[in-house]
């Protein structure tokens, strides 16, 4: 496609490349992986008591239990790698989703505020995400989660310097 | 304009004492409405209390509660802030920065007609629900106080940009011009209630009632309790209802969609000026936006089949902070735009729009596929599962494949209708057959993009582009991910580079 009305050619646009992007910290999966291994150890437990009871049989739920934690660990595992973020000049995106991809650019100029949270468990993991608001609305709001929690707040720094040139 | 001063503490017109009380009117009523369901419904003694006690003491409650928020309701000014207290038993401070100040504008319902008050709204930056009013003031004392804000909102607003230099370069007056662009004659309001999507109109007003009229299920349902416990047949008789049930639904609807329309949009006036865009209207109550130039964020535009056979077109202004997609009552909308007056509008704010030629993409036939199976093929399984398993006889199976025809063909031309286009300035995005929308945002009021593609369109080399504004977000679904690429990158360059502010 080409606009040529435009005195600048498409080809000479920078791109947001995969190869901009970093990945996020690997005990990011490990801390995913612990919260789903918290689910599945709670559902199984529960699921056993009852069929120790005697009132459910034991492959009724075991089969659909087993596979939805294969399929899990197996999106988890592979969707870790799409996972990651990239900070240009003027620029920061986000992309995550193995089934459903999404990327998603926040230009500094339109950032209106950038903040650093931390559930529970990151805090067990020193995790942290660095969250960037624009006035679109919650849907078009970056969280970049699984950052090393030093590493979040200097991004955090970063990014609001950056955004506070524009206003 | 008299000057205003706001440096003590100001009430309202005292008349405002009625105008709250009749606000708060409807809560009495309501807080009544139970003690009629114990009197008649339940046949309680009411702890030998009469009705008519309960309802002098509501009253009086009532009317006393009215004097106290009338008594405790203050507006004033402090420094560069403005201030409302409110609250009887709890009392509310609510400090609002000048410079955060939106637009203030007007409105008057029919209360406050009656009693020659206005009440003047207060809309802030953020979330929706940042409105304020004030509901009584006189009319001249309104006009100064919206003027005072108004200026006390864009002087504060210089400041912050340009600090040191405010009082040596004085506020280059801006030349005052207005320019109509609509006035809805009876004439025009009747064709436009007439071609409503009465549809809709039916079905909200049948939500509303069914909410309502549930509450007196008993008293309703009782004359009918004979019919109903003969209940064979019952489907029968229903069908022989159906044809006078539709009538009395269309009749009712259209009715409806007058009226509303008639209250809504009477002597609606539209025009420009330089400060934005102004939108009078309203029967029994009149409202006043004024939207100013920088909150526009897009403008969208739609139509049914019989306007489009007027050349019908509703106009809505999409302005920053309104951010909701569903209706909102701060929502500017102007029905009855004929092409010559969209065009007037955006060749005044989106100049851009006139410039370059226009590149057009469609949407991939995946769109036609996702419609025809979640819209038309699962519900028309799921009835012939059920009609089977109900064993109907085959009279009840035979419009089924004539709704998925027609859903094959609906489908199919949907598709056909979703178009991307832009000049390198201005995005579009056309949208529906029997409801056509068409958008139109120029490209530095986007906040950012969004890039969405799922495993079923990654195997067919698609992608999904939403863009967000300040004003809600759109997208255009299924482009080739080829094209989707270079207008993400493109639209993050057109941000980037502009030194055009979003608002």
């Amino acid at each position: 496609m080409e606009f040529t009305n435009q005195n600048i050619e498409l080809s000479t646009l920078p791109e947001v490349e995969d190869s901009d992007f970093h990945g996020l910290e690997k005990d990011y999966l490990y801390m995913r992986l612990t919260a789903w291994g918290i689910f599945f150890f709670i559902t199984g437990l529960v699921f056993s008591i009852w069929s120790l009871l005697g009132s459910f049989t034991w492959w009724h739920w075991l089969a659909p239990w087993a596979a939805l934690l294969t399929f899990i660990l197996f999106v988890e595992i592979k969707g870790f790698r799409i996972k990651g973020y990239s900070i240009r000049e003027k620029d920061i995106s986000y992309k995550s989703g193995l089934i459903f991809f999404s990327m998603t650019s926040i230009p500094f100029n339109r950032i209106q505020h950038c903040e650093v949270g931390q559930g529970p468990l990151g805090r067990a993991f020193d995790l942290a995400a660095v969250k960037v608001y624009t006035a679109g609305g919650s849907s078009s709001d970056i969280i970049i989660r699984g950052l090393q929690e030093e590493r979040a707040q200097k991004l955090r720094d970063y990014i609001t310097k950056l955004s506070a040139d524009y206003e | 304009m008299s000057e205003i001063d706001l440096s003590t503490k100001k009430r309202q017109a005292p008349i405002g004492v009625a105008i709250l009380f009749l606000l708060n009117l409807r809560k009495a009523v309501n807080l009544f409405i139970p003690f009629l369901f114990l009197k008649y419904g339940a046949g309680s003694s009411l702890l030998g209390i009469s009705l008519y006690a309960i309802g002098i003491i509501l009253f009086l409650g009532f009317i006393a509660f009215s004097y106290f928020e009338y008594k405790n309701f203050f507006f004033y000014a402090v420094e560069d802030k403005f201030i409302i207290e409110r609250g009887v038993f709890r009392k509310d401070k609510t400090t609002i920065p000048f410079e955060r100040i939106q637009t203030v504008h007007t409105a008057q319902n029919l209360a406050q007609q009656l009693f020659k008050v206005v009440g003047l709204k207060i809309d802030t930056a953020g979330s929706a629900d940042n409105e304020i009013e004030i509901p009584a003031l006189d009319r001249s004392y309104a006009r100064s106080l919206q003027e005072y804000l108004l200026k006390k909102k864009e002087k504060d607003q210089k400041q912050q940009s340009e600090p040191g230099e405010e009082e040596t370069t004085a506020q280059p007056e801006v030349e005052s011009w207005e320019k109509p662009i609509l006035k809805l004659s009876i004439k025009d309001l009747l064709k436009v209630g007439l071609t409503e999507n009465h549809l809709r109109s039916g079905l909200i007003l049948f939500a509303v009632v069914n909410g309502y009229i549930w509450q007196f299920e008993e008293f309703l349902l009782e004359p009918f309790e004979p019919y109903l416990e003969e209940a064979e047949g019952w489907l029968t008789q229903w069908v022989l209802l159906l044809p006078f049930t539709i009538i009395v639904f269309i009749v009712v609807s259209v009715a409806f969609s007058l009226i509303r329309i008639v209250l809504r949009y009477f002597n609606l006036q539209f025009f420009l000026n330089e400060r934005g865009l102004v939108l009078k209207s309203g029967l029994l109550k009149r409202n006043e936006f004024h939207v100013p130039r920088n909150k526009i964020q897009y403008f969208k535009w739609s139509s049914n089949p019989l306007r489009k056979l007027l050349g019908f077109k509703t106009f809505v202004v999409k302005q920053a902070g309104v951010n909701e997609n569903r209706e909102d009552k701060r929502t500017v909308s102007v029905p009855g735009c004929k092409n010559k007056q969209l065009i007037d509008v955006l060749q005044e704010f989106y100049p851009e729009r006139y410039t370059g030629k226009f590149h057009r993409l469609g949407s991939h036939k995946l769109l036609f596929f996702q419609r025809f199976i979640w819209l038309v093929m699962m519900p028309s399984i799921i009835v012939t599962a059920s009609f089977y398993a109900s064993e109907l006889t085959w009279h009840y199976f035979a419009p089924i494949p004539l709704f998925v025809l027609l859903g094959g063909f609906w489908a199919h031309k949907f598709q056909r209708s979703v178009q991307f286009r832009t000049n390198g300035e201005v995005i579009e995005i056309k949208k529906g057959w029997i409801f056509p929308s068409h958008l139109s945002i120029t490209m530095y009021k986007l906040q950012n993009v969004s890039l969405k593609r799922s495993i079923f369109q990654r195997r067919r080399g698609l992608s999904t582009l939403v863009f967000f504004t300040a004003a809600g977000d759109e997208s255009m679904p299924h482009l080739s991910h080829n094209d989707a690429i270079d207008i993400y990158n493109f639209v993050l360059y057109k941000i980037e580079s502009s030194q055009k502010s979003w608002m």
